[in-house]
């Protein structure tokens, strides 16, 4: 049996590309009927379609054959108008291999290690699984990624450390509170960067959060949106008694947190840590409350620094996921190539 | 030749020191949680332990803590047996992490040095004192715990401060979690050492004096510290510092109080 994938990424393709070549769950379905009908039962085939990638692998006895099919494929879909635009690579054996282990330790993701992609790699598996189009090569093959997307994220640093700055002030937030399913945070200023941070934090879990702002609608919005509260920002210093984490982004000129102003309410908190990311240049949070006991104060730069490590980091692991995978695409085409010997002795 | 017993604690040293081999390839790939057959080590670790101390309990016709041998015995399975009640958070971290090494390289140094040798004294003997000294070791492993968690309190929060990026400080707890641990192992310590207090009343001669007022400073001091953390009158930095604190002073007035014990120094 040979194995072939075609692939449309963020990596060499436009997302007007992309769309014109991606499936929803029902298409999918077709496809893989169709994809049945066209090599009599014979073929087996696995799509995957993320908004960054539109993958295809398909195994069938020869790589012409297989070439063929996924012709037809996309004939009979009505999206063989689109190819002249598209420049999908190919993949064959052993260098499609590689890729659905690299697909599923997240190498390829736009944000190298992140986590959603391996989800994504099984949702499609299962769909042809249930569709019974993933035959025992596609069977094996994906198995085979999933444990090996699991070793790479397990034993390498491919997702340590935030790569984005709200994902970096989170990741802090988690070294102070833990669980951040407690924590209430205040977001002062509506800005994007701010908006971004506070996304970050209720993405891991954060469920109470209030907004102030200048322009009070602004505030408004986002707090109706997120299910959380408004203060006018009048107001807002009280609120330092309640807030576990303040992340302010307004685009004051001038200090709007000086540190005597702050004094009294963080006295009045008592013994409670408070993280305060300040994301506005020129900064809002006046850098002396770094030095109050329990304060824990991050500047935009501060952030920048350690994103910009952890990326390094990142990079540095992919070497390391890299002998990972060559040694289990070693054995997988190893396998593949006692498998294909083993079923010609068996026909002869 | 090692004989019945010693040969059980040999086997515990050997898992102990395997628990430690097994976490120490997941370290290599960076990361400090345990494989899940070194948690079945451990426990088997416990096991061969309990079971030395059982068999010498047995052979001395006393609780086993006549000699420093027998002493830095209970104290290392005090230890591994909160490390097995305090639960994952401990045991998947750093804190975790070094148990296993600590107990493996305790035991087997305590079983190298002539130190297990029979001890002329005579030891009172009576529920009261078995009760008195073995809550007093608990205590003072829970203590040595708590004391960790402290120490790794402060480094977190100094990094978390200064801004320093320390990769293996990433896998330790965090502040939050590791304040917790810290409150609770002291509340624990109280209620060992108040046991060990109350159990030392009825058998403490006059001449005990010295140890028994260091033991109530102590007592007066941890109780002040864990009260005022679980009231939140203290921030946890300071809880932590405290904690270390105590433990250091502990330990290190420990012998020097003993030896104006008559029934403490025969150790």
């Amino acid at each position: 049996m040979s194995l072939v994938c075609l692939s449309l990424s963020h990596h060499n393709s436009p997302v007007e590309i992309r769309e014109k070549f991606s499936f929803s769950e029902q298409a999918m379905r077709e496809a893989h009927d169709i994809f049945g009908q066209i090599s009599g039962g014979e073929g087996e085939l696995v799509l995957l379609s993320t908004c960054n990638r539109i993958e295809i692998y398909a195994a069938g006895p020869t790589q012409q054959e297989v070439g063929a099919w996924i012709n037809s494929l996309f004939d009979l879909t009505g999206r063989a108008g689109n190819m002249k635009d598209a420049e999908f690579l190919r993949f064959e054996d052993g260098a499609a291999v590689r890729h659905l282990f690299k697909v599923a330790s997240g190498l390829e993701s736009m944000v190298v290690g992140e986590t959603e992609i391996f989800g994504q790699v099984k949702k499609a598996y299962a769909l042809a699984n249930g569709c019974g189009r993933a035959g025992k090569l596609l069977h094996r093959f994906f198995q085979t990624a999933f444990r090996v997307g699991k070793k790479v994220r397990s034993e390498t640093e491919i997702t340590r450390g935030g790569t984005s700055v709200g994902a970096t002030a989170a990741e802090l937030a988690e070294h102070i509170f833990g669980n951040l399913s407690r924590c209430h945070v205040l977001l002062v200023g509506a800005s994007d960067t701010g908006e971004k941070t506070a996304r970050a934090l209720l993405l891991r879990g954060v469920s109470a959060i209030t907004v102030t702002n200048r322009t009070h609608e602004k505030a408004a919005a986002l707090a109706s949106e997120w299910k959380g509260r408004t203060v006018l920002f009048e107001g807002w210093f009280a609120e330092l008694l309640q807030a576990d984490i303040v992340v302010s982004a307004t685009s004051a000129q001038e200090t709007i947190l000086p540190l005597h102003e702050a004094r009294p309410f963080l006295a009045q908190r008592g013994p409670r840590p408070i993280f305060m990311i300040d994301l506005a240049v020129p900064r809002d949070l006046d850098p002396a409350l770094g030095a109050e006991p329990d304060v824990y104060l991050y500047n935009m730069d501060d952030l920048q620094t350690i994103t910009e490590q952890n990326k390094k980091d990142r990079r540095q692991a992919m070497l390391a996921a890299e002998a990972i995978l060559d040694a289990a695409v070693k054995d997988f085409v190893s396998w593949q190539a006692n498998s294909s010997n083993w079923n010609k002795e068996k026909n002869r | 030749m090692i004989d019945g017993e010693r040969g059980w604690l040999l086997a515990a040293v050997c898992l102990y020191g395997g628990v430690f081999a097994a976490s120490l390839r997941t370290l290599r790939h960076h990361s400090l949680r345990p494989p899940p057959e070194a948690f079945l080590g451990f426990l088997s670790a416990f096991v061969c332990h309990t079971v030395f101390l059982f068999l010498r309990a047995a052979e001395i016709h006393h609780c086993p803590m006549t000699n420093l041998f027998e002493v830095a015995a209970f104290i290392g399975w005090s230890v591994a047996l909160i490390y097995l009640v305090v639960g994952p958070i401990y045991r998947m971290t750093l804190l975790g992490f070094l148990t296993a090494p600590m107990l493996a390289a305790g035991l087997a140094v305590s079983m190298l040095l002539p130190i297990d040798s029979p001890n002329p004294h005579q030891f009172p003997s009576g529920p009261a004192f078995e009760l008195h000294v073995a809550l007093s070791l608990l205590a003072y492993g829970c203590m040595a715990v708590s004391a960790t968690a402290g120490l790794f309190y402060l480094m977190q929060d100094h990094c978390l401060k200064r801004k320093y990026q320390i990769a293996w400080l990433a896998t330790i707890p965090s502040l939050h979690d590791l304040a917790q641990v810290n409150r609770h192992l002291m509340a624990v310590s109280i209620l060992f050492l108040t046991g060990g207090l109350v159990a030392s009343l009825p058998i403490a001669e006059q001449s005990e004096w010295p140890k028994l007022l260091w033991l109530v400073i102590f007592w007066f001091y941890l109780s002040a510290v864990t009260a005022a953390a679980w009231a939140r009158r203290i921030s946890s930095h300071r809880t932590a510092a405290h904690c270390v604190i105590i433990f250091v002073a502990m330990i290190s007035t420990f012998w020097l109080i003993n030896s104006f014990a008559p029934s403490h120094s025969s150790l």
